[in-house]
């Protein structure tokens, strides 16, 4: 598995891991992922869906063997995906130190907070 | 009560095809059945609807189709209706907005089905097309010539909707180059 390349993760991709740390089924992740941004991020039930079967098969989340009674699908993050994650992070924070330190990180913070 | 209309939408027109159906939503008739051209509204129905048209990968009685509805289903989305393996999908107005796709690459990759699709039927058309020219050639019998022309039409039309398609679908793509 090339999983070594860094390549920017969308947003829906990063919040979905992100997510599933936790065990979740669709519906949770979709309210999880709005409750994390305060709102900003709404996935749509098809964007989900097409996201989550893709990151089955990059085995980045797995399905879990869930109780027959219910057909409602949890997943979970793997050990893959927390990889790729983590290494998002990081990109991220380059990202984000190196937009303070040209527009001025200190006012950004302060009306940030 | 209810009441039936016909109408015909090529399937790059699903866009438009959305379109007419939330405004007759709009106006109080809220669709409840699809079958090829003809669509079915309620015209007194208590709960308004947004509507949005999705082709799927899978079609809807499949298993892999079920489990979509099924997630779908989840999140207040229902099917009214099904034409092969084009889904009409709503969802109930004072639940907030009904979108199935929220960023680019997913509306690219149902773009890429729909395309899919038309790049199957066009080129076994293109080959009727110019077989019939070529045996009116032949024998220039009239029957074959409506024929002939009948081809022509369908190898034109189906044509121009993969040409706009193929513009959507890089219209989208330079978006994506600038953002999700």
């Amino acid at each position: 598995m090339g999983n070594t390349e860094s390549v920017a993760l969308t947003e829906a991709v990063y919040y979905i891991l992100l997510t599933l740390y936790k065990p979740m089924h669709g519906y949770g992740i979709m309210q999880t992922i709005e409750e994390l941004s305060a709102g900003r991020v709404r996935l749509a039930a098809g964007t989900l869906y097409g996201a989550i079967n893709t990151l089955v098969e990059k085995q980045w989340i797995q399905s879990l063997p869930g109780e027959s009674s219910s057909r409602k699908k949890e997943y979970i993050i793997t050990e893959n995906g927390k990889y790729v994650v983590e290494q998002e992070l990081k990109r991220l924070h380059e990202l984000v130190k190196n937009g303070e330190g040209i527009i001025g990180g200190e006012e950004y913070v302060i009306n940030e907070v | 009560m209810s009441l039936t209309k016909y109408r015909w939408f090529w399937a790059w027109q699903f866009e438009k095809e959305e379109r007419w159906l939330n405004q007759m939503s709009n106006r109080g008739f809220q669709l409840v059945d699809v079958s090829f051209i003809r669509y079915t509204f309620d015209t007194n129905s208590s709960q308004e609807y947004n509507y949005r048209i999705e082709f799927l990968e899978h079609g809807p009685y499949t298993e892999k189709g079920q489990e979509y509805l099924l997630f779908l289903k989840e999140a207040g989305i229902d099917m009214c209706g099904s034409y092969m393996r084009w889904v009409y999908l709503r969802k109930k107005k004072d639940e907030g907005e009904f979108q199935l796709f929220s960023d680019l690459d997913s509306r690219l990759q149902h773009l890429n089905r729909i395309i899919t699709l038309l790049s199957v039927i066009f080129p076994l058309e293109f080959m009727y097309f110019v077989k019939c020219w070529a045996e009116y050639g032949e024998n220039g019998h009239k029957g074959e010539l409506v024929l002939c022309l009948l081809f022509t039409f369908f190898v034109l039309i189906i044509g121009s909707g993969l040409f706009t398609l193929y513009r959507n679908k890089k219209r989208l793509l330079a978006e994506r180059s600038l953002h999700e």
